[in-house]
């Protein structure tokens, strides 16, 4: 029963990736969700996980938004510092 | 011939080469890594390919599969655990080898034995898929409905031992096939009211949510794999002497992956295990099988990497994805706009004669990397499997969003992997699902063109000589199929 319930712990996480996504925006969602995977299936240590969450996003973004120029949700920032 | 030359015009291509290295490079960091099969690793690239011209694209998708049938032997070999299902017969031998020591020797011998593999099976495509094709181009809409439906009898040999698990699948694959409007009338179809479903569902959606998804729902659950030891893995290229032992299970190897490659449903796996036990039979030194055989490590290499080219034939040629990696592959021509089968040779002759350039690169592309990779794959395998799944996740829900910058298609995907994690506690096989998808648009555009240039007369699909000898030919395999899985079941009792 055991791996049913990862599963359907990971599966929670992506819902939940998907719900913030468009108000968060990719860099902060893409980041969450890596820390959230990682830490949910047994990556526990801070140092290594810190690293990998600050790593991530920035990196995607760079080969998504920037060099594909596929534009990813910016979510409410701009707004914000619109002022 | 012509193929061959104009094959080789791709060689002059940058990007071509590029895709070929890229392909072969990603398809060996994946197949090393347990549980990221083949079509998998193919599946993660998919949303990337949109942007590429069609050539490039599928090159780059079909080395992936090159890649990773040699990628799924390092972890085989190293650490006991098959990278790919493929790899499954490698672990008998070349894990005693390592054992014994001779882990560099092994895995030297899986990379030439590929190598040898798939050039062989390059050469099978090439001269096989154009003829076949030619006698294709004289289909009517009515012998493409029948292909269709030959298409879907196939489903009856990929249901893995249970005909109603395949037609179920089956089934599930025309239903979302049938989703968003209608090819002929408009008329939206299951779209419940929504927008984002008029267009339908894009195969590609369907093949990461099912392959990559799924596998990482499964992944998360399981036990961490074994670390390889780096001071004990260094490649050793094989001798004259150990070349001439060789050449008998290779040999084999080829011929097996011919056969088992051109039948769809068979794949890679059938034929690795098939090759191991009828060069066992031939060898030799038959006692040395299972204690660390080299020419337990060649044969199966040989006939999965024979695969990876000769599971392209009933592809190109009709079609027909008898793989999931051909499947994939078949995702990839529909993105840009291309249908698989005997058109393609007059519509794209480019793209085909590019993807057979590439093959042979990719190829090339493996001895080299395989040469220099293995440290980068033992360091990659030893990674925390935490931060894999995480990382392949990223990119997952990156490349979907990717595709149409839709939350929608996220959802989908995510909808879908949730679909395939069902269907494996059931046991359900997910290729017919696949194979109903891709046929579903071919068998009912067809089936409604026929009908109107017969006016509405079914006897068309009879009368209509290739259709009928199709249509025939779906029913044999279907009843061969019935009778068999109905003897076996009788005498496992």
């Amino acid at each position: 029963m055991r791996p049913h319930w990862f599963a359907a712990g990971l599966l929670v996480i992506l819902m939940a990736y998907l719900l913030i996504l468009p108000w968060l925006g990719y860099i902060v969602s893409i980041g969450l969700l890596s820390a959230a995977v990682a830490w949910f299936s047994g990556g526990r240590e801070h140092k290594a996980l810190l690293g990998f969450v600050v790593l991530t996003g920035p990196l995607l973004w760079i080969l998504f938004d920037f060099a594909l120029k596929v534009r990813m949700p910016a979510g409410f920032w701009p707004t914000l510092f619109a002022g | 011939m012509d193929s061959v030359l104009n094959s080789l015009s791709s060689l002059a291509s940058v990007w071509v080469i590029a895709a070929a290295f890229g392909g072969v490079l990603w398809g060996i960091l994946g197949g090393a890594l347990p549980g990221i099969s083949p079509s998998i690793a193919m599946a993660l690239l998919l949303p990337f390919t949109v942007g590429l011209p069609p050539t490039v694209a599928l090159v780059l998708l079909a080395s992936v599969y090159v890649g990773a049938e040699y990628g799924g032997s390092i972890p085989a070999i190293l650490i006991r655990t098959p990278g790919t299902n493929s790899a499954s017969a490698t672990v008998m031998d070349g894990y005693e080898m390592a054992k014994q020591g001779k882990a560099g020797e092994a895995l030297g011998i899986s990379l030439v034995s590929g190598l040898v593999g798939g050039l062989f099976g390059l050469m099978v495509l090439v001269l096989a898929t154009e003829s076949l094709a030619k006698v294709a181009l004289a289909f009517t809409p009515a012998a493409y409905f029948s292909l269709g439906i030959l298409g879907l009898s196939v489903i009856a040999g990929l249901s893995g031992g249970s005909l109603l698990k395949g037609l179920i699948a089956a089934c599930i694959g025309l239903m979302i096939a049938f989703i968003g409007s209608d090819p002929v009338s408009g008329v939206s179809r299951f779209t419940f009211g929504s927008a984002d479903l008029l267009d339908g569902v894009k195969p590609i959606i369907v093949m990461v949510g099912l392959f990559a998804v799924t596998e990482m729902l499964v992944q998360i659950g399981e036990p961490a794999w074994a670390k390889a030891d780096k001071a004990t893995s260094r490649l050793k290229l094989p001798n004259w002497a150990m070349w001439k032992r060789l050449f008998r299970p290779q040999a084999i190897g080829a011929a097996v992956g011919t056969i088992e490659g051109v039948t769809p449903g068979a794949g890679g796996t059938v034929a690795a295990f098939m090759a191991y036990s009828e060069s066992k039979r031939w060898s030799k030194y038959p006692e040395e099988y299972g204690h660390g055989s080299p020419e337990g490590v060649a044969a199966p290499e040989a006939a999965n990497n024979v695969v990876t080219a000769t599971a392209l034939v009933p592809l190109l040629s009709l079609g027909i994805p008898g793989s999931n990696s051909a499947a994939i592959l078949m995702g990839g021509f529909l993105i840009h706009g291309l249908q698989p089968g005997p058109m393609l040779f007059t519509k794209a002759p480019e793209v085909v004669y590019g993807l057979y350039g590439g093959l042979f690169i990719a190829n090339i592309a493996m001895l080299l990397i395989g040469l220099v990779i293995l440290n980068p794959c033992i360091w990659l395998v030893n990674r925390p499997k935490p931060y894999l799944i995480a990382g392949i996740l990223a990119l997952v829900m990156t490349g979907v969003y990717a595709l149409h910058q839709s939350v929608f298609d996220i959802a989908m995907a995510l909808g879908i992997g949730v679909l395939g994690y069902g269907m494996r506690l059931l046991r359900i096989p997910v290729l017919p699902l696949v194979l109903g998808l891709v046929l579903g648009y071919m068998v009912e555009s067809n089936y409604r063109r026929s009908l109107l240039i017969s006016g509405g007369d079914h006897s068309i699909f009879v009368t209509d000589l290739v259709s009928a000898g199709l249509l025939a030919l779906a029913v044999m395999l279907t009843v061969y199929t019935g009778i068999k899985e109905f003897t076996d079941r009788k005498s496992k009792a």
